[in-house]
């Protein structure tokens, strides 16, 4: 029950406090107050107070908790829907976006061990043409270069 | 009965509603074409061909009349929230037709957008893979060993990473509004992701890859007043201004442009910098590399949004003193995160300072 009273008297505190700031705002017109331009500058004053309060809203520990709350059901949703409809694929025999979600990490795997072990096939090379290089030039001949070949698609 | 004065002030109120009256009629009349003016807005100033593709990404090389002064090339890399042609918006509004007329070699590099069979795409694909790919092919296209770097915004922190693991093909670095250090509460997002409020895993796992309206909406919500009231109401006291409507739709055209981003790499972001920021601490892995800023020996500009509420200057101030270069400048601009590349200030005295910092280094 004290929970409560204190979010509403937290609520009751942050409004009471942009009421102030825009009466403040308001009231900080020249003697022209009804004239267009006045009326925009004391519209731009009321809007950068809201601005202030909005930014402090949103640091504070209700719009953090909201946000937390809002963020979970979104996400709880999502993964109900998502095993709903896997569900739904599967007993129609057919196949769910799981299902092509794990072929697609073997793959990555697969791609991964791959890519290692020719990183480390060219390793070697590059040692070996290291060494190749170090005894031609012991002999007197002159090294030779790799030519390295790009993986995309050049123009 | 009212004196002179009081006369004077009423035919003058009088006077000021009507004109108002009067203008705001114009306005109504202007809207039902609206619509028309926001389908002719043109992406993109700066003539282009593509040069390399790679999976999604492509790279753009700009066209020149004028031979290239410069011999190291300048490569432009964006973040991957949004597409990159913010660098190139229009004419008078382009941060690559600075540099371009000032005689560099200028690339860009378009991420492209990424489809659910890469979300399992990290952050060393992209910095250890594409970009090391893209920069590899732009040393040999133009034959030489290294290449000048700028990154701006989430690209400005992949430059870094960049450059702290393979500094011998960078030679000078130039970052814009970029992520370093998250430890500060300054900007909202950064609290926002807390591993208390956000937590990320669940939502990759559940997502798949960042949808773009997740973003989108937390990125509006970072200034609501502005974005959902002033920004609307400006745009209707100036619908007669022909330049700033089409400025504003240009503008509006690019921020409503979201893409996905890859599952991973928005898994990795949110967690190792926003949630744990291992860049500062030196333990940020990527791939089977941990980045250390130490590496980093070539000459830094370091540029800065003063209003940032997107990377407020927090969180680039401390990049600096992580490094080891001798050559460091740091320029903290009076502008927002966009405005620092399309406001005219920035286009006025901002940018010209910055092309000639590379120009004496290249």
């Amino acid at each position: 029950m004290n929970d409560v009273f204190e979010q509403a008297q937290r609520f009751t505190e942050m409004w009471t406090n942009l009421a102030t700031k825009v009466a403040a705002a308001s009231a900080g017109g020249n003697g022209d107050a009804a004239s267009p331009e006045a009326s925009k500058q004391i519209r731009g004053a009321i809007f950068a107070a809201l601005s202030q309060q909005a930014e402090q809203f949103m640091r504070s520990e209700q719009f953090l908790d909201l946000l937390r709350q809002s963020m979970s059901g979104s996400i709880q949703m999502r993964e109900q829907m998502k095993d709903y409809l896997t569900e739904v694929h599967h007993g129609l025999q057919g196949v769910a976006r799981q299902d092509v979600d794990s072929l697609l990490i073997a793959l990555r795997h697969l791609e991964t061990r791959v890519l290692d072990r020719l990183e480390a096939v060219d390793g070697k090379i590059d040692a070996l043409a290291r060494q190749l290089k170090t005894l031609k030039t012991a002999n007197g001949g002159t090294g030779g270069t790799r030519q390295r070949a790009g993986k995309g698609k050049r123009h | 009965m009212l004196d002179g004065n009081g006369a004077n002030a009423a035919q003058e109120w009088t006077g000021a509603w009507a004109d108002e009256f009067a203008a705001n009629v114009g306005r109504f009349a202007r809207l039902p074409f609206l619509w028309q003016r926001a389908q002719r807005v043109k992406k993109g100033a700066t003539p282009s061909e593509v040069v390399y593709e790679e999976d999604r990404i492509k790279l753009l090389h700009y066209k020149s009349d004028v031979p290239a002064k410069y011999r190291t090339p300048l490569l432009f890399v964006f973040a991957l929230v949004n597409r990159p042609y913010i660098l190139d918006l229009k004419t008078g509004k382009s941060v690559v037709s600075q540099f371009v007329e000032r005689g560099f070699d200028t690339y860009l590099l378009d991420w492209g957008i990424p489809t659910d069979a890469e979300k399992h795409l990290t952050l060393d694909d992209h910095i250890n893979g594409y970009l090391q790919n893209v920069l590899e092919f732009i040393c040999e296209r133009n034959r030489v060993p290294q290449l000048n770097l700028f990154g701006y915004c989430m690209g400005g922190t992949m430059s870094a990473m960049f450059t702290a693991l393979h500094q011998r093909l960078v030679k000078n670095l130039i970052l814009l509004a970029a992520g370093i250090d998250f430890a500060s509460r300054d900007g909202l997002l950064q609290l926002w992701t807390d591993r208390s409020i956000f937590d990320v895993d669940r939502f990759v796992k559940a997502y798949g890859n960042c949808p773009p309206i997740f973003l989108q909406n937390a990125f509006l919500m970072l200034k609501p007043i502005q974005n959902l009231i002033e920004k609307p109401i400006g745009l209707f006291e100036r619908l007669a201004d022909d330049e700033f409507v089409d400025d504003y739709f240009t503008m509006e055209g690019w921020l409503n442009d979201n893409i996905p981003v890859p599952g991973e790499v928005f898994r990795e972001f949110v967690k190792y910098l926003y949630q744990e920021n291992r860049l500062v601490q030196g333990t940020m892995p990527l791939g089977k590399h941990i980045v250390n800023l130490k590496k980093i020996t070539c000459p830094v500009l370091n540029l800065m949004a003063r209003r940032d509420d997107l990377v407020p200057c927090s969180q680039s101030r401390p990049f600096n003193d992580l490094i080891s270069s001798q050559d460091r400048k740091t320029i903290e601009f009076d502008a927002g995160h966009i405005g620092m590349a399309v406001g005219s200030k920035a286009q006025r005295e901002l940018w010209p300072q910055a092309s000639e910092w590379l120009a004496s280094r290249s």
